[in-house]
């Protein structure tokens, strides 16, 4: 290192700015050249007496002034209610719930979940044990609740505030999206346990989203 | 309030956008003393460097929405600052004469030192503080901002709207003629 160069950071230096290595290759420098060395201490000095020019800190009139200001300034913040609203994380987590719901829909189809509600609950043994509506809700709470969950774990970011309210927004913004597309792909089924499911993912989207955000935020309040 | 000291700057005046008083009152207390000591020593007037003080945080109030989330708060603060420092004193200028060398800074008294150990830090404070007063005016701004605000040499940088480079050369500069200055302060 140049004494050119470590002439520009001797203040950074005195500052106490400089880096790990930086600060590991200016002292390696000053050890080996005794004309920085010396500059060093005389500015060392210099900076040193700088700190005898004082100064008292401003009257506590102005702060008074300040905060009367601010009490009408911010007292007259208009915030739209949406913009508490945590944009970031609705849009993330909704994005990632329809991705993963379109990936689930490409492997296993609306269709094939009722055909395999259809064949479970021709078993007799199974529907002996289970009501055909409550095999649909449970099908469609799991559809509604696992791509939400996951989509929530994987997306949401800060989630410290309200995130009860938050899971419910996302919740439902998914159901919106997700119902009519679910009712339109389903036109064949019976009508009332299309509605049923309907009812399950919904179920399963709002608990889903609720749950996860609200168990993150207590995980990630706990761990700080 | 006990959570608001452990938010930084920047999450702070993002709740004064919302409204925060509380928020704005930590920023206010964190930054006052540090941004009096940068407009004092740059006005070297008191009651003017008050006036620039308050308005200073009266333009960040009126506009917090302007402040993005990327940016850093302290070099914002003193970015409005210094450019309240420089129209005060343009202003002043035209209006008024600047008759005494000597300026109207106060200086700190500590009640446990002697009357002559008062004194002769009065002294001494005086001397560098006319050393560093007679520093041309772009060298002694960045000597000021990088002594005595605690920003960086990138804040220094985008306040003096120049490169960090150029600051530290001028800082380096500024800092051999105060030595040169200051050479019979410790004799």
């Amino acid at each position: 290192m140049s004494c050119e160069i470590i002439k520009n950071d001797i203040l950074s230096l005195l500052a106490g700015e400089l880096t790990g290595d930086e600060h590991s290759r200016m002292l390696r420098h000053l050890e080996a050249c005794s004309l920085c060395r010396t500059e060093m201490s005389e500015l060392e000095k210099t900076w040193m007496n700088m700190d005898r020019w004082e100064i008292e800190k401003p009257s506590s009139a102005i702060k008074a002034n300040v905060m009367a200001a601010a009490k009408d300034e911010l007292a007259g913040a208009h915030v739209p209610w949406w913009s508490t609203f945590p944009r970031s994380v609705i849009f993330q987590t909704v994005l990632g719930a329809l991705g993963f719901s379109m990936i689930i829909y490409l492997i296993f189809p609306y269709d094939k979940i009722i055909n395999l509600c259809e064949t479970l609950i021709l078993k007799s043994a199974f529907f002996a044990y289970f009501p055909k509506g409550l095999i649909y809700f449970l099908l469609g709470l799991l559809y509604g609740m696992v791509p939400i969950s996951i989509s929530g774990i994987c997306f949401s970011g800060r989630i410290e505030d309200n995130p009860l309210f938050k899971g419910l927004g996302i919740g439902a913004i998914f159901a919106a999206f997700l119902i009519p597309f679910f009712i339109v792909q389903c036109p064949q089924f019976e009508a009332g346990l299309i509605f049923i499911m309907a009812l399950g993912i919904i179920t399963g989207a709002l608990s889903g989203g609720t749950g996860t955000l609200y168990l993150l935020s207590k995980m990630r309040t706990e761990a700080s | 309030m006990g959570e608001k000291f452990q938010k930084s700057d920047e999450e702070l005046m993002l709740n004064v956008q919302k409204g925060d008083m509380a928020a704005f009152e930590v920023l206010y207390d964190r930054y006052q003393k540090r941004l009096f000591h940068f407009i004092l020593r740059f006005v070297r007037e008191r009651v003017l460097a008050e006036d620039i003080l308050q308005e200073t945080f009266l333009r960040l109030l009126k506009g917090k929405r302007r402040f993005r989330k990327d940016s850093r708060f302290s070099t914002y603060l003193f970015i409005i600052g210094r450019n309240l420092c420089l129209d005060t004193l343009k202003s002043w200028e035209k209006r008024h004469v600047f008759t005494s060398q000597e300026s109207n800074i106060e200086r700190t008294t500590d009640k446990s030192k002697g009357p002559d150990k008062l004194l002769e830090e009065t002294e001494m404070g005086k001397i560098i503080q006319n050393a560093i007063q007679s520093l041309p005016p772009d060298q002694r701004e960045v000597l000021i901002l990088s002594k005595y605000s605690g920003l960086s040499y990138d804040g220094i940088a985008r306040i003096v709207e120049s490169t960090p480079a150029a600051v530290k050369q001028k800082a380096y500069r500024a800092m051999l003629s105060l030595k040169q200055k200051l050479k019979n302060l410790d004799k």
